[in-house]
């Protein structure tokens, strides 16, 4: 067992009101280069993966930190590539730890996640909101390199992700695919859809009663965006936030649609205007 | 043993008023969207019992194992954490609250009416453990109950939604004794640790509440 390469990124308010971001620890293959000023005021920070993707037996591990009044979007370079796995031992891994203080905002909007064939992964996170922080996390998932053919070729893809707020989980997600044992397209699972997305808004302290028309508002643009290609679903968490899912048979129309439910989630949580990150390559 | 088997029959038989036959748990959308029909529907059950069912097992079995009350309102908490959909959720908890409120009343068992009276957020899976658990019940016999009393009840909804005789309905539910065994089997162990997953159902059941007509609550 190798130790984990580690990425610790520390956003901090300071004078005036703007964040700035410490990179305290960036072990390869992580690289973030710094700071950026996103147009809606927020820093925003590129995780580079140098490797180009995730190798068989990775073990990586990303620590994001919000100081109180903190505001942060953090993004990836592209697509997280999990390569072949070349033992069944051969398991790459992925834990992330977040920590938002009061009054902090963190975006987290990383491009979709592609477990080649053949490849095993585990990707673990945790996010800890203090009372007053936001949240707006959203991931993506694509069944393999569909341009070259292929789809749930993976051996196994785990996730485990859990969001605490004011001490109390929120929501936990444990599941695993695993398409050679477990059929994949069953109706209990995907069904006839092959890509899946989450997108999780949170603010910690907010009424149920404010998700609950949060959600009503969420689910018309899901209704506009839903067809016999695309299903969207709103649902308010057991408290503070709710989380917005989507499955779909393209992954281009779902990744579009989550730009439309973050754009709509932002203006409803901080009244900004929501910009797509500047990628930079 | 014979007294607190007949007990387990009333508490997981159908007509127990808990609100079981009201809600459909994402199963009318995916009817209305036109993704699940009587073909498919044994298939569907199982993979459902796969997923979902090991989930809830897991809580079920390790509620009836005679936990101290702390961990056992940690471990409903954990579950509604674990439910994303308000719908499955809610009617988890309503459920639930009106199983243990029915199951203390009938038994007078202090325990019991001290866990209802908390008022806490609890859920079925667990409460019908729990409650299980303190009849002296052991934990794989609950939680085989529990997922027969939860198939029954899906299989129900599925009569009202598809062209599905009571015959075939039956003839569904005994060809899925197995998979319920299965389920016991692979939830014998620390409930957080069990995965399922069931994006597609999640979906549903958050798009069940904007169908034009419905004939189950949302």
């Amino acid at each position: 067992m190798t130790a984990p390469s580690s990425l610790h990124l520390s956003f901090e308010t300071v004078e005036a009101g703007s964040t700035i971001l410490r990179v305290k620890q960036q072990q390869p293959p992580w690289r973030v280069v710094r700071g950026f000023r996103a147009p809606s005021g927020e820093t925003l920070a590129h995780v580079h993966n140098l490797s180009g993707g995730i190798l068989d037996r990775d073990s990586l591990d990303v620590r994001i930190d919000l100081g109180a009044g903190a505001q942060a979007q953090v993004t990836s370079t592209g697509a997280t590539r999990i390569y072949r796995s070349r033992s069944p031992e051969g398991i790459a891994s992925q834990r992330t730890r977040v920590n938002i203080a009061a009054g902090g905002y963190l975006e987290y909007l990383p491009d979709q996640l592609i477990p080649y064939a053949g490849s095993r992964f585990e990707q673990t996170a945790r996010v800890e909101l203090e009372s007053g922080a936001s949240l707006i996390w959203w991931d993506r998932i694509a069944p393999g390199r569909e341009a070259s053919g292929e789809s749930f070729q993976f051996h196994s893809l785990a996730s485990q992700f859990e969001i605490v707020a004011c001490g109390q989980p929120i929501a936990i997600e444990r599941w695993t695919v695993t398409p050679f044992l477990e059929p994949v397209d069953s109706v209990a699972r995907l069904g006839p859809f092959r890509h899946f997305a989450s997108c999780y808004v949170c603010r910690a302290g907010d009424p149920p009663a404010y998700w609950k028309t949060f959600e009503a508002q969420l689910q018309i643009i899901a209704d506009r965006l839903s067809s016999s290609e695309i299903l969207w679903g709103v649902t308010s968490l057991r408290a503070h936030g709710l989380v917005i899912r989507g499955v779909a048979i393209n992954g281009r129309a779902l990744a579009s649609g989550l730009v439309e439910f973050w754009k709509a989630a932002k203006w409803s949580l901080c009244g900004r205007v929501a910009t797509l990150p500047r990628k930079v390559h | 043993m014979m007294l607190p088997l007949l007990q387990l029959q009333q508490l997981a038989d159908s007509a127990f008023p808990i609100g079981g036959a009201a809600h459909s748990l994402g199963i009318e959308a995916l009817v209305e969207a036109g993704l699940l029909n009587t073909e498919i529907l044994a298939a569907f059950l199982q993979d459902y019992l796969r997923e979902t069912g090991t989930l809830e097992a897991a809580y079920c079995r390790a509620s009836a194992g005679g936990p101290d009350i702390h961990q056992w309102l940690s471990w409903n908490l954990e579950l509604g954490a674990r439910k994303l959909a308000r719908e499955s959720r809610d009617a988890s908890a309503a459920m639930g609250r009106r199983f243990l409120r029915l199951a203390a009343n009938m038994s007078a068992d202090e325990l019991l009416i001290a866990a209802s009276d908390l008022g806490a957020e609890v859920h079925l899976a667990a409460c019908f453990g729990f409650v299980a658990g303190s009849l002296g019940i052991d934990a794989p016999t609950a939680a085989a109950a529990y997922l027969q009393q939860s198939m029954t009840a899906l299989v129900s909804a599925c009569q009202r939604l598809l062209p599905l005789g009571q015959t075939q309905a039956h003839q569904i539910l005994w060809d899925l004794k197995p998979a319920i065994l299965c389920a016991v089997e692979r939830s014998a162990t620390d409930p957080s640790l069990v995965s399922s997953f069931t994006p597609l159902l999640d979906v549903a059941c958050a798009r069940h509440a904007t169908l034009y007509t419905r004939l189950f609550m949302s």
